[in-house]
């Protein structure tokens, strides 16, 4: 009894716990993204991204920030998959449509992948990365981010805002179609584009 | 006392937007017919604003935590507005002042002109003109990486989206779309250079890259007199930040996207595609190199070399002589003056890259002065001499019914009947060649001027000369100003020797058999209605009347009147000190907490 408890506690020291998370993290994590670019079915590839991004939320939980991992989750696994999701199911013929790709496409992604995999690689093992120091003394770095947001980033946070306010305004502008008195105008447009592709000719 | 004030044009920017995308929500003629308005006295309050702000000059040194704003010798904080600012906001809304009266609505039910066509759109179309612009303000005085890419997504988003509206077209759609996808690729390799400047040196603050970059010794008192060595992971950042600056500047070789794309935006969004992103675009580059090189511009490695060639000496010879020999090769007018904006841009690289120099000559031939002047001025002297150009292309196809006067044949004769438009397109035209007495003349002058002076300066002992390459750099500028003489002539000969007749009856329009052009029911065409007077007198065609004026009228006028050339200069003397309020002595990081906390 006393010595399986001590076999624990020697395992279980404040070393292991992280290692063995963040293996169990990266391991979802990479296992789940292998499941993306390997699987045809569709769905199966959104659920297997799920897994991917949970898992990289994980990884933000272990390097403390639990903030960015708590975005992540909202963010990532219950937004823009979901958007993916309900986007896949409404754009395509049959929810369980496949990917099929040429045997030349395969070799072209395979060669980027490897040549990106080899440049990240050299880049992480010789970058001199300034590793940021960690305010370990407050108890909630959120209450940091949101003075920061408010206070010397209240510019640039405001500025996303309005900068998401044109997009969506250019989003909806292109996506409608013109119909209210542009019908003809487009048929004019048409008649003098040709008339001109004529002239360029 | 908060410096949210001084955002105090950006805020009555973004409001008269938000207010103008309210009132599109009106389908009424009265409604559109105020938007131009609206967005007419936005910017000139703005304006003038602006114009108080420059002649009250700098203030005190002064940093609010609130915002994250700072003025002059400040260094902290997201957004800084010192002189460089203060001059780049006032010409950028001088300039919108313009742009908006080319875009004003001329048709009866206002919904564009001959050129332009927004339909029902005209709120939204003059707010989203209002916000590229907020957005280049933004970007003048943007202290921080995270701002000045928003400042310059804020400048470019709203551009494509106006060239995909500007016209029912299917050039403009194709036009709108090849842009927005080629700017968020190059926006991509933008902040993909950001992140790398990021994680590199540890800041997004501007200033504290630059202080990170640079060696300090034991009492953190920073050694601006050494010139950086840029890690490869820094150099690929600054790489792929210039890359996507280029875009934005239209860059040789990432100008491809600009023949098509100006061509199929209507005539007036093409005048502003062809100053607002292309501006940002240079005041984001000048801000990157001041922080790699310092106050004393000690550029390093890949952007100038030891023998004064380098990134920005090649990426300006190649921009002037490819902008000019395409230029020399199109048929469309419009076309013509897209090469022609790619080469300015080369002019402009021109002169950053003889400022790039400084380091190598001796401080007495003051090529680090005239260099970054030289970029300012020109950037002025563009914007005021394109848009006369444009705006005259917009009367002449106001009045012959078509879209738009877009080919040689479309021009050629014109200026015997409306003689004091194609006077104008002459003026501008010279001008943009670099003829004496206009703006341009004086701009070109400028941009020779540090190259020269560093041809000829005195190599300090122990360094290589730069002479060879910026004797090439001047010869080459030259030789570029003959090459866009050829085709500026040729847009003056078309309007006044030849006549309409002599066009060549494969390409003239006449030739070409067409539907006869229906009567837009609304009146989209002035020259559908007939007119029993000059149209050019028409109460609704002033506004680009007004425009064009104007433009003639800053051409001649800095040109030709020494004071006012010397007004022009000594604005652009006085924000080229970007550099003179940094203490020497920059306080360490250590001190920004307690900086922050007073």
């Amino acid at each position: 009894m006393n010595s399986i408890a001590s076999i624990l506690a020697l395992s279980v020291d404040a070393q292991t716990v992280p290692a063995v998370l963040f293996y169990l993290f990266a391991g979802i994590s990479a296992a789940s993204a292998l499941g993306v670019v390997l699987s045809r079915n569709i769905v199966r590839t959104a659920v297997c991204l799920l897994f991917t991004l949970v898992g990289v939320a994980g990884l933000y939980f272990l390097l403390e920030s639990e903030f960015l991992a708590a975005v992540q989750l909202v963010v990532y696994v219950g937004g823009t998959l979901i958007l993916i999701v309900f986007g896949v199911m409404l754009t395509s013929k049959s929810p369980f449509s496949r990917f099929e790709p040429k045997a030349g496409e395969v070799v072209v992604a395979i060669a980027a992948c490897i040549i990106l995999f080899a440049a990240l690689v050299m880049a992480i093992r010789s970058a001199d990365f300034r590793p940021q120091t960690l305010d370990t003394t407050q108890k909630y770095p959120v209450v940091a981010l949101g003075q920061a947001l408010l206070g010397d980033y209240l510019v640039p946070f405001e500025l996303a805002s309005v900068v998401l306010l044109v997009v969506m305004i250019g989003a909806a502008y292109l996506a409608k179609s013109r119909k209210r008195d542009d019908k003809r105008a487009v048929a004019r447009g048409a008649a003098t584009l040709s008339q001109k592709a004529r002239q360029w000719s | 006392m908060s410096l949210l004030s001084l955002l105090l044009p950006e805020l009555i920017l973004i409001v008269a937007a938000s207010g103008l995308l309210l009132l599109g929500l009106s389908n009424k003629v009265a409604s559109r017919r105020l938007a131009p308005v609206v967005a007419m006295l936005a910017l000139i309050v703005t304006f003038c604003i602006q114009i108080y702000r420059v002649k009250a000059g700098g203030g005190p040194t002064q940093h609010d935590t609130f915002g994250g704003i700072s003025r002059d010798g400040s260094i902290y904080g997201t957004l800084r507005i010192a002189e460089f600012a203060q001059y780049i906001k006032l010409i950028s809304l001088g300039i919108g002042i313009l742009l908006t009266l080319l875009a004003w609505p001329t048709n009866d039910d206002a919904t564009g002109n001959s050129a332009l066509h927004f339909g029902h759109d005209a709120g939204e179309f003059f707010a989203l003109m209002l916000l590229s612009l907020t957005g280049l303000l933004l970007v003048a005085g943007a202290n921080d990486i995270m701002l000045l890419f928003l400042g310059i997504e804020l400048a470019s988003i709203p551009t494509y989206i106006m060239v995909s509206v500007s016209r029912p077209l299917p050039v403009a759609q194709e036009a709108g779309v090849k842009y927005f996808f080629l700017g968020a690729f190059a926006a991509a390799i933008m902040l993909f250079g950001f992140s790398y400047l990021y994680g590199t040196t540890g800041a997004t603050n501007l200033y504290e890259i630059m202080l990170n970059l640079h060696p300090k010794d034991a009492s953190g008192i920073i050694d601006w007199g050494t010139r950086i060595t840029l890690t490869p992971w820094q150099s690929l950042a600054v790489l792929m930040l210039v890359a996507g600056f280029a875009f934005k500047m239209a860059v040789v070789p990432l100008h491809f996207y600009v023949g098509d794309v100006y061509q199929g935006a209507a005539t007036p969004v093409t005048a502003f595609l062809s100053f607002v992103p292309k501006a940002s675009g240079f005041v984001a580059l000048i801000k990157l190199l001041f922080a790699l090189g310092g106050p004393n511009w000690l550029l390093p490695e890949p952007i100038v070399r030891a023998n004064g060639t380098g990134l920005l000496w090649v990426l300006a010879i190649l921009t002037m002589t490819v902008g000019n020999v395409l230029g020399l090769l199109q048929y469309n007018v419009k076309r013509v003056l897209a090469f022609s904006s790619v080469a300015h841009s080369g002019y402009m690289m021109a002169a950053l890259a003889a400022l790039a120099t400084s380091q190598f000559v001796s401080p007495a031939s003051n090529v680090k002065t005239t260099g970054l002047q030289a970029v300012l001025f020109y950037l002025a002297a563009y914007g005021i001499m394109n848009i006369g150009a444009f705006g005259v292309l917009q009367l002449l196809s106001a009045r012959d019914g078509k879209d738009s006067a877009e080919t040689f044949e479309d021009l050629a004769g014109k200026g015997r009947h409306h003689v004091s438009l194609a006077l104008s397109m002459a003026v501008c035209c010279f001008s943009l060649t670099g003829i004496p007495l206009t703006v341009g003349f004086m701009g070109k002058l400028m941009i020779i001027k540090p190259a020269l002076a560093a041809a000829i300066a005195k190599t300090p002992v122990g360094m290589s000369s730069v002479r060879p390459a910026m004797t090439w750099l001047v010869v080459i500028i030259m030789i570029n100003a003959a090459i866009s003489a050829a085709y500026y002539l040729r847009i003056v000969a078309t309007l006044f020797l030849r006549s309409e007749e002599h066009a060549h009856p494969a390409t003239a329009p006449h030739a070409a058999p067409h539907p006869a052009p229906r009567p837009h029911p609304r009146g989209h065409h002035l020259a559908d209605h007939a007119h029993p007077v000059d149209p050019l007198f028409t109460r609704h065609t002033m506004p680009i009347l007004l425009a064009v004026i104007l433009s003639v009228a800053g051409t001649l006028l800095f040109g030709m009147i020494p004071s006012a050339t010397e007004l022009l200069g000594n604005g652009v003397q006085s924000a080229a000190r970007i550099e003179g309020d940094i203490p020497q002595a920059l306080p360490g990081l250590s001190d920004k907490a307690v900086a922050a906390s007073k």
